[in-house]
Parts: structure tokens; C-alpha cells; sequence
């Protein structure tokens, strides 16, 4: 688990974040928008890379609201093929006006060969 | 140069780094469903297909892994005793595999083909006093269709993704706050682990062996190419480039037909070496370049978990100066898988009618299996 800065720009417009994960792995999960604190928490997202849906959300805030917000990226990976230990990898990305929050994603990558847990916490 | 070329292939290939490093350390939790694996056998290696030491002359065109390595010691058709070693890998994913998504990989050909895309370096040794050469491939197999791709088997992945889903919903809200304890954290990440395990365990264990049994013969179609270098002393000195090899399998895994479409598979081989150096069987004798056709059909019959099979192939070499060579060779083999991803292959046949009396009987065995499975 760790906690990544991506700061929005109050000035500007709405907060797109969009997850990719690659190496063919199963992820499912669920964006949760909160305080600092962990109270007013929100499901902004729900889903699983699998499917055909964009794994894709605008947040439901302005971008003068989300100063200080945190998004949780909760979810459970796993290998197709259990006991092979693969690579995987979860691509965070925060957007505001098309462009890309910090000029990157965030990446979560490492090893595995079982299902994993992740949280990861973005500042916003 | 060129013999250093083919050594930093060689080193190259060993030591490639994985695409993507950890910059995260996401917790990572044992459990029992590490136990169950979906593998079906490790491919013959293109290294060792073009240098004609595979324990089958009738290459079968099954799914790749991610890296995998084989181990070879027997007799050639020749008749001399070898010993080798191959490394298999698929450079996109080890490039590119952090883009590759399970939607993109399923929905584009160009993605899988790219995937699927195996490169193998192989070399061999003569073990006797008759052959003292070395022998080094490097390979490259492009997969044209697989119906028995494991990633592309949705129901194990919709098993899983179900899983997920109703361990996240059973654990709920609220989710730890990013200045949360290190304890709070870890008892947040084994709830979400201690409701996924025993739907986890009901999906490996019931859709991993459904998919081992129902893909292991499927359909799929390959070609490869591979140029070789020879060694004919054995030191890596003298390696100098002797030809090259091509070859395609066809496999036919009778899907839709009842009672044969878990069971069997037929496949069709052809392969074409040019300029293949050749000991000759007598001490300090010369060796002498060759090319030959390869055409064979292959019927294996069995499960996810072992083999046998029967294969023909009509063989026809062209020496200079000599006239063309024909013989036929039979062969039955068996493949058992040992443990985990480790598979022995044995196989026992004849080569008859070369006007150069070599052939005859032979028995060939391989041990292989994959690095990036089980430990």
C-alpha cells in the first residue's frame, strides 16, 4: 500500500481517473473518494477489467472540492493461471482537462503467483 | 563477430530483465489455491525443433509460456549421443506485457499474435568421440491461431471476477484511510482475502481442470523459422553459421466431435533445412552439408496430463554430388507430466531406408518444464 500525490488544479476542470491493468491479470475493485480522515466516504467506481465497461470515471466533484480528497483504489488481483509467478501491473491514471495529472500514471507493479490485495491511496 | 553475435544472443536471453520492476509492494499472501495451475505441456522448444532433437519429429503447436526452459540428452538420428540446453521466451510480453490487458489481448488478433511470439535459443553438444560439435539455434515461433489459449478462456476469468466482487461487497465500507495504522491496513487486506478464498478455491479448482481437459488439444497453427551456427570441434571459437531451418504445425483438436475433441488431436508437420552441417559417424571422419524436407502427421491421444501418441514422417536429404535420400521413420511417444509444470517425454521408433545405412532404432527423452510456474 502506498499513498501517491497527483494535485488537481482547482482552476481547472473535472478530475477524470482511469485504471489499466496489464499482463492479462483479473483485477476487480472499487474508487473511493474520501477525506483524509476516511469519513464521507463515496463508491465513485465499481468494476472489473474483464468486462467490456470503460474502467473510466469523471468524479462527481468539482475540482475545487477535491483539494485535499483522497481517492482508494481497492481491489483484489489475480493471475489467471495460478502458480505462475507473473508480472502485473495497475496503471493509475488522474486527468484534468485531457492532460495527465504529474505528466504519468501511477504504476503498481511487482510479482505474483496468487491472488493479491490492493489499496492505494492518491492524493488529490 | 559473428561468434560473438551469437554469444550475446545467448547471454542476452539469460539475463533479460523483467519489463516492469516493483515500485509498489503490494501484500502479497499465500494461500492454498497457489497449489492448483492450469499448464498445459511445456511447447517443444524451436531450438531444438530446427537442430532435429526434439523426442518427436512431428512438432506439436501448442500455447507458449511466458519463459521456459528444456533440458535434452539422447541419441540423434544420427546416431550419436547429445546433450542440450534451450531457453524459450516471448520478448512483447517481456517488452510490453504492462500494456497488454486482459480486454486488449481478447479483443485484438495483433495483440495476441505479438503475445504469443516465442523466441528460443538452444545449443547442443556431441557427447562421443565420433560427434564433438556444438550446435547453437535461435528460434522464433509465430503462432497464427490457438484455440486453446488459455487467455482467452472466459469462464475462468468470470469465475475470479465474480469472486472479487462479492469479497469486496462482503467486507464493505469503509476502507482504511491513508494515514491509517499498519495494522488496520494489513486486518483490512486479510478480511477482502479471507472472504475471496474458498469462491477462489471453487473457481481453480473447478474451472482451471475444466479448462486443462477441454484446451489441452485444441486447434492451432504455427510457423517458425531458425538459423543455426556449428561448431564442428565443439569450441565456441569455431561456431560458424550452418544454414537455417523453417517448419509449420497444424493441429487439429476435433472440436465439436463427442468422445474425441477432449481426447485426441491430429497434427500435420512440414519443415525444410538448409545447409545443415552433418558429422559422419566415423571418428575424425568429415562432416558434409546437407538439406532435407521433413513432412509428418502426428496422433496423440490422452488427457491434460499425459500422452501417447504415434507419428509418421517421410524424410528426403540432398547431399552434393550424391543422389536424393528418402526414408520413412515411426515413432511412439509418451509424454507424463512429473510434477507441477515439469513434463518427461520418451520416445521410441525407427528410421528406415537411408542409402547412408545410418537410422535404425532410437529413443530419445526430454525433461522440460516452465521457470515462471510453481517453484
Amino acid at each position: 500500500m502506498a499513498v501517491h500525490q497527483r494535485k488537481v488544479n482547482p482552476a481547472n476542470g473535472p478530475v477524470t481517473v482511469t485504471l489499466s491493468v496489464g499482463f492479462k491479470h483479473v483485477f476487480s475493485y472499487q474508487c473511493v473518494l474520501m477525506k483524509e480522515d476516511g469519513s464521507s466516504q463515496q463508491v465513485v467506481l465499481r468494476g472489473t477489467t474483464i468486462d467490456k465497461l470503460p474502467d473510466e470515471v469523471i468524479l462527481p466533484m468539482q475540482a475545487p472540492q477535491l483539494g485535499g480528497m483522497f481517492l482508494a483504489v481497492d481491489g483484489l488481483l489475480s493471475p489467471v493461471k495460478a502458480g505462475k509467478n507473473d508480472t502485473f501491473s495497475i496503471d493509475i491514471t488522474v486527468s484534468q482537462n485531457g492532460s495527465v495529472i504529474g505528466k504519468k500514471p501511477i504504476v503498481v507493479s511487482a510479482q505474483t503467483k496468487v491472488t493479491v490485495p490492493i489499496l492505494e491511496h492518491v492524493e488529490l | 563477430m559473428r561468434k560473438r553475435g551469437v554469444i550475446a544472443i545467448l547471454l542476452s536471453a539469460l539475463l533479460l530483465p523483467p519489463a516492469a520492476q516493483a515500485q509498489s509492494d503490494p501484500q502479497v499472501t499465500d494461500s492454498k489455491v497457489g497449489n492448483f495451475t492450469l499448464d498445459l505441456a511445456v511447447p517443444e522448444s524451436p531450438a531444438f525443433t530446427v537442430l532435429n532433437l526434439t523426442p518427436s519429429t512431428v512438432s506439436r503447436p501448442s500455447s507458449v509460456q511466458q519463459l521456459a526452459t528444456s533440458l535434452l540428452n539422447g541419441v540423434d538420428q544420427n546416431g550419436n549421443f547429445q546433450t542440450g540446453v534451450a531457453l524459450d521466451f516471448q520478448p512483447y510480453m517481456l517488452m510490453y506485457g504492462r500494456l497488454v490487458t486482459w480486454n486488449k489481448y481478447a479483443a485484438h488478433y495483433a495483440t495476441r499474435f505479438a503475445s504469443r511470439t516465442m523466441v528460443s535459443v538452444g545449443t547442443t553438444k556431441g557427447a562421443s568421440e565420433a560427434d564433438k560439435s556444438m550446435r547453437v539455434a535461435l528460434g522464433v515461433r509465430l503462432t497464427v491461431f490457438d484455440l486453446g489459449d488459455p487467455f482467452r478462456d472466459q469462464k475462468t476469468a468470470d469465475c475470479l471476477a465474480a469472486a472479487h466482487s462479492t469479497a469486496l461487497a462482503n467486507v464493505g465500507l469503509p476502507v482504511p484511510p491513508p494515514k491509517a495504522s499498519q495494522t488496520t491496513i494489513d486486518a483490512y487486506q486479510a478480511a477482502k482475502m479471507k472472504q475471496l478464498a474458498p469462491l477462489e478455491t471453487v473457481c481453480r479448482v473447478d474451472q482451471e481442470e475444466r479448462a486443462r481437459k477441454e484446451n489441452w488439444n485444441n486447434s492451432s497453427f504455427i510457423v517458425a523459422v531458425a538459423p543455426t551456427w556449428t561448431s564442428p570441434d565443439g569450441s565456441s571459437s569455431n561456431l560458424s553459421l550452418a544454414g537455417a531451418g523453417y517448419w509449420t504445425s497444424l493441429s487439429y483438436g476435433f472440436e465439436g466431435l463427442p468422445g474425441m475433441e477432449d481426447t485426441s488431436q491430429f497434427i500435420l508437420h512440414y519443415r525444410h533445412r538448409r545447409n545443415e552441417l552433418i558429422p559422419t559417424r566415423t571418428e575424425g571422419g568429415p562432416s558434409f552439408e546437407q538439406d532435407s524436407d521433413t513432412f509428418g502427421m502426428r496422433l496423440r491421444v490422452g488427457s491434460a496430463n499425459g500422452t501417447g501418441s504415434f507419428e509418421y514422417a517421410f524424410n528426403q536429404r540432398r547431399v552434393m554430388g550424391q543422389p536424393d535420400d528418402t526414408s520413412h521413420r515411426f515413432a511412439f511417444a509418451a509424454e507424463r507430466r512429473i510434477s507441477g509444470n515439469t513434463w518427461l517425454t520418451v520416445s521410441v521408433g525407427s528410421e528406415d531406408g537411408r542409402a547412408d545405412g545410418a537410422g535404425g532404432g532410437f529413443v530419445l527423452s526430454s525433461l522440460a518444464w516452465s521457470l515462471n510456474d510453481r517453484p
